[in-house]
């Protein structure tokens, strides 16, 4: 045997493919854009953070205006029951309504993530517009900061000092380790920041009527800081309480002067798709149209809207939730229109009349009905409103969030506060639209409760109860007697996001 | 279709490339010594210019001692074989986009919006890894490999020792970061799979009318992450019903270990809750009630917070195994497979998920809770809200499976002909027949990826199939 039959050897070379290997690698993405490749990415980025309000995923990643945001800001207080029947969200809305909030409630998550995608959005726009070149850039990053103020507004209300994040991370490893991701700020570094970004907004946004509706304006910006400002002086034991209450003043006496805002006549008609934008708007939620569907926050008019019970059959409303309370019932003084503007009353005289709407729409009496009030505020008529999709009963409401009304509230307040301006007729404004004896002498309490019965169910009142110093009596007095001081002013920090960080995120005191 | 002008039409696409060289020797010398050595070199489209190529070589050599002189004169073993070996490859299946920036679109918003059409917007809201590169797996194996008794019983004994180095998997990040999912695709560590596996076949033909086999394998498996990138452990496995991560991935632990709050009983009365406390005397678990769970209060700090979390076992299993058995018996055919694994640990997130008073629970949730009279240690009383992520919903994962049973029957040719086929086979079989598991969940073979495995939230039971059929060939 020769031992080169022993020896048996193959060589294998496979070439697959003999191109200039590296432009074969740089595949583009597919359908994608890269933030390099659009020279109008800064203004459609400032676009997207305006998108970033519309959030309302309320059990997955992310609610800013959605169902958790109406539960967090409207249930829980004294102005509103959970509504529905009382099972239906036991977990997790019950359980904030009743104040035996878990740290895994899955809406404070979603809350949570929600604001900090909407200031990640913010984020992001503004870095893509220290670079741009486009003629409006000031102004871009006016809206931007505005907004990003308005999320940090809610998230300190909502949680307290949270992490204050005003870049974008570098990277994953960027994320996970720079402390600015992971521990909490102060309240007053946040409320600090809450400020100059709006004091940015206010030099840099032009006043109203030059942009359309629904973009951020100066007296947006004003108005909004003019609140910032109210809850910081009503922070206890705050030395710098009458210099705060000073700046209240002068913000809303800036926007009243700019007379470009003032009430509109009828009350009723400021939440139906005529009063969008109206006079008295100052910023509100745009809601709409985009490829011929509805473009508005999930959830919002459907969860409040009135729900079928007992025999039912009728095509209804929405799921019920948010319900007026006895409590807010209670609240009006005889006479006043407001409360037929807010609420909506089912017919329980057993005559079968049932509710006419303002659209001429009929809600069948209690025997068909689940719930006793519902929410008229979040009510979208199918027969006068145009609609993309009219028959989805999540159909788009816009949500006014600062209008004229408060502005002239914020301002009595301040006046009193002062002991300067004319409080009486800021309030009496307000007293005489609604029909009701004007009144002289106004103290702080009469300007709570009109606050109270002017912007009823317009996600106010739980932190308002909060920075009035008057959460725990009230809510205890309105039946809530599981509110505890001292620790349900705030909501949990999500117990996924403290695991995230690490335990470096400190849980609110007491939960 | 709508309005030309205003509608937008949606789509995607995925494209990506791979490109290869491979070289490969083989050598034998007198079919005694074998070797062989491969080299590749692979590109990825998917992966960063700078981590783009990446060298794999691999080498094996095996040595067939049957065929030595010295073991001509020897008739245990019909063939005695060795092998030594070491490999490496690549991995780079992760999305194609995970290291390029691209931007959400039709993130519009109506200005003046009922009477204006929205204006289109785009946000970006992925947060990236640039830096994200391949996955290395490195493995060293050596075998043995024999077949003794005129080779009627063959199996081989292996040892290996596979280090999956810069792991790629999807890791979850604090939501603080504006990431739309809260996730990011990157390179997590380097996770050591060591073992020792065994496999016996045996096989016989006793006459003409009779023959059988059976073959048996085993494999025992210790995982270990031994090397996270950057050091920092990864929470992971959120379990839905708002527990939050329930696996903790961490430097000397199984990948994807449960990490969870460790139940040390029930609370029978309000003596018991208060006279829990800390070495300074405060009470632990001031706001329990009696039929609550007594949680451990690992940092002695007085309080059950997330730092009390205990490592309580993982997906990854100890030992798995088979066993394929089988005969012919004249025109009669029969099989049974069996498959399990043992050692592993599953969460039980069906049962933690509570978002309604109205749903389901498990019997044993009703039946053998904790009630005044019925101190049971081991279930909680009547509760419509969440529990916290505990060892309660940890439960052996432990199962043997008969994954299939057929029986068969081959009429003769005989009979055949003279019906003018060729053959005909009448069997029965069933799939997934019996499922011994202590598991109180539907299953526990659970999907996920590497960090969440083991989880059971919305897992449909395996399904049984039963069938009986015909073959009937012309």
């Amino acid at each position: 045997m020769k031992k080169s039959n022993l020896i048996k050897l193959s060589f294998l070379v496979v070439i697959i493919l003999v191109s200039s290997c590296n432009d074969f690698l740089d595949v583009a993405v597919q359908g994608g854009v890269n933030p390099d490749s659009d020279p109008e990415v800064a203004q459609k980025l400032v676009t997207g953070v305006y998108n970033s309000l519309l959030q309302g995923d309320s059990w997955g990643n992310g609610d800013v205006h959605g169902f958790a945001f109406i539960t967090v800001s409207s249930i829980m207080s004294d102005d509103a029951d959970k509504g529905s029947t009382p099972s239906d969200q036991a977990v997790p809305v019950g359980d904030l309504d009743n104040f035996t909030i878990s740290p895994t409630n899955k809406f404070c998550e979603t809350l949570w993530s929600g604001h900090y995608n909407g200031i990640g959005a913010a984020n992001q726009a503004l870095k893509a517009l220290e670079t741009s070149s486009v003629e409006t850039k000031d102004q871009l990053m006016g809206e931007v900061r505005f907004l990003r103020a308005y999320f940090y507004f809610n998230l300190v209300r909502m949680f307290g000092g949270v992490p204050l994040v005003l870049r974008v991370p570098i990277d994953a490893n960027d994320a996970n380790t720079d402390p600015v991701f992971q521990t909490r700020a102060t309240v007053a570094e946040v409320y600090n920041s809450i400020i100059e970004d709006l004091e940015f907004a206010i030099a840099n946004l032009p006043a109203k009527g030059v942009l359309e509706p629904g973009h951020a304006n100066q007296g947006a910006a004003q108005s909004m800081l003019a609140k910032v400002y109210m809850y910081v002086a009503s922070i206890p034991a705050n030395p710098n309480a009458n210099a705060d209450w000073q700046k209240v003043y002068d913000l809303t006496e800036a926007v009243i002067g700019s007379t470009k805002y003032s009430l509109v006549d009828d009350y009723s008609t400021i939440w139906r798709q005529s009063g969008n934008n109206n006079r008295e708007s100052i910023f509100e939620i745009q809601t709409g149209e985009f490829n011929n569907a509805n473009l508005n926050p999930d959830l919002y008019t459907n969860c409040q809207g009135a729900r079928q019970g007992g025999v039912g059959g009728w095509d209804d409303l929405g799921w019920g939730f948010n319900t007026p309370s006895t409590s807010l019932i209670n609240a009006y003084e005889s006479g006043d229109l407001r409360k037929a503007g807010t609420i909506i009353f089912i017919d329980n005289s057993g005559t079968h009349t049932g509710t006419r709407l303002w659209d001429g729409f009929r809600i069948p009496s209690k025997d068909s009905v689940e719930n006793l009030y519902y929410n008229y505020k979040a009510y979208t008529s199918r027969l006068l409103e145009q609609y993309a999709n009219s028959g989805d009963k999540n159909r788009p409401k816009n949500i006014r969030i600062l209008r004229y009304a408060e502005v002239l509230l914020m301002n009595a307040e301040a006046a009193v506060h002062l002991g300067t301006g004319d409080p009486d007729g800021r309030i009496n404004l307000l007293r005489d639209r609604a029909d009701l004896p004007l009144k002289t002498g106004v103290t702080i309490a009469d300007i709570w409760q009109e606050r109270r019965v002017e912007l009823a169910m317009e996600h106010d009142r739980f932190w308002d109860l909060v920075r009035q110093g008057n959460a725990a009596t009230v809510l205890h007095a309105a039946g809530k007697t599981n509110f505890e001081a001292g620790k349900h002013e705030l909501l949990p920090i999500p117990t996924s996001q403290i695991l995230l960080s690490g335990n470096k995120l400190v849980q609110n005191p007491n939960y | 279709m709508g309005d030309a002008n205003t509608s937008q039409n949606d789509g995607g696409g995925d494209a990506w490339a791979r490109n290869s060289y491979l070289a490969r020797i083989n050598y034998s010398f007198n079919e005694k010594y074998m070797a062989t050595f491969s080299y590749r070199m692979d590109g990825s489209s998917r992966l960063p210019t700078k981590n783009r190529w990446q060298d794999y070589p691999s080498a094996g050599l095996a040595w067939l001692i049957s065929r030595e002189n010295f073991m001509q004169n020897q008739n245990i073993f019909d063939m005695l074989k060795m092998r030594v070996s070491y490999g490496e490859v690549g991995n780079d299946q992760i999305p194609t986009n995970s290291f390029t920036p691209t931007l959400a679109q039709n993130m519009a918003y109506n200005f003046n919006g009922s009477v204006s059409p929205a204006v289109n917007g785009v946000q970006n809201n992925r947060i990236l890894d640039p830096n994200i590169t391949w996955e290395n797996t490195q493995e060293f194996d050596v075998a043995l490999e024999f077949a003794v008794l005129e080779s009627r019983l063959t199996g081989e004994i292996n040892y290996y020792d596979k280090k999956v180095k810069n792991l790629l998997a999807d890791v979850a990040i604090p939501r603080t970061v504006g990431d739309a999912d809260g996730l990011i695709t990157t390179n997590i560590g380097t996770v050591q799979n060591k073992g020792i596996e065994l496999v016996l076949n045996w096989k016989d033909k006793l006459n003409d009318n009779f023959s059988y086999f059976v073959n048996g394998n085993v494999t025992f498996n210790h995982n270990e992450m031994i090397a996270l990138n950057g050091g920092q452990n990864r929470r992971d496995g959120s379990a839905g019903g708002g527990q939050g991560q329930t696996t903790n991935t961490d430097n000397g632990h199984p990948i994807g270990s449960f990490y969870v709050l460790k139940v040390i009983g029930v609370f029978n009365s309000v003596a018991e809750i208060n006279a829990y406390q800390d070495s300074e005397g405060n009470v632990i678990q001031g706001n329990a009630k009696p039929g609550d769970f007594k949680y451990l209060d690992k940092d002695k700090d007085g309080k059950i917070t997330p730092d009390d979390c205990v490592f309580a076992g993982s997906y990854q299993p100890v030992a798995y195994f088979g066993l394929n058995m089988g005969f012919n018996f004249k025109n009669w055919d029969f099989s049974i497979n069996f498959y399990g694994n043992a050692g592993n640990e599953v969460y039980n997130a069906k049962k933690g998920a509570r978002v309604d008073a109205r749903d389901n629970v498990e019997k044993d949730v009703v039946y053998n809770r904790w009630t005044s009279s019925n101190h049971t240690q081991t279930e909680p009383r009547a509760n419509e809200g969440y529990l916290p992520a505990s060892t309660y919903f940890v439960e052996p994962g432990d199962f043997l499976r008969i994954n299939n049973l057929t029986i068969g029957y081959n009429f003769s040719t005989s009979f055949l002909q003279r019906l003018h086929i060729s053959n005909l086979r009448v069997f029965a079989t069933s799939q997934n027949l019996l499922t011994l598991k202590k598991y109180s969940g539907f299953t526990s073979e659970l999907p996920g990826g590497p960090l969440n495995s083991g989880i059971e939230a919305s897992a449909y039971p395996a399904t049984r199939t039963l069938a009986v059929g015909l073959n009937l060939g012309f």
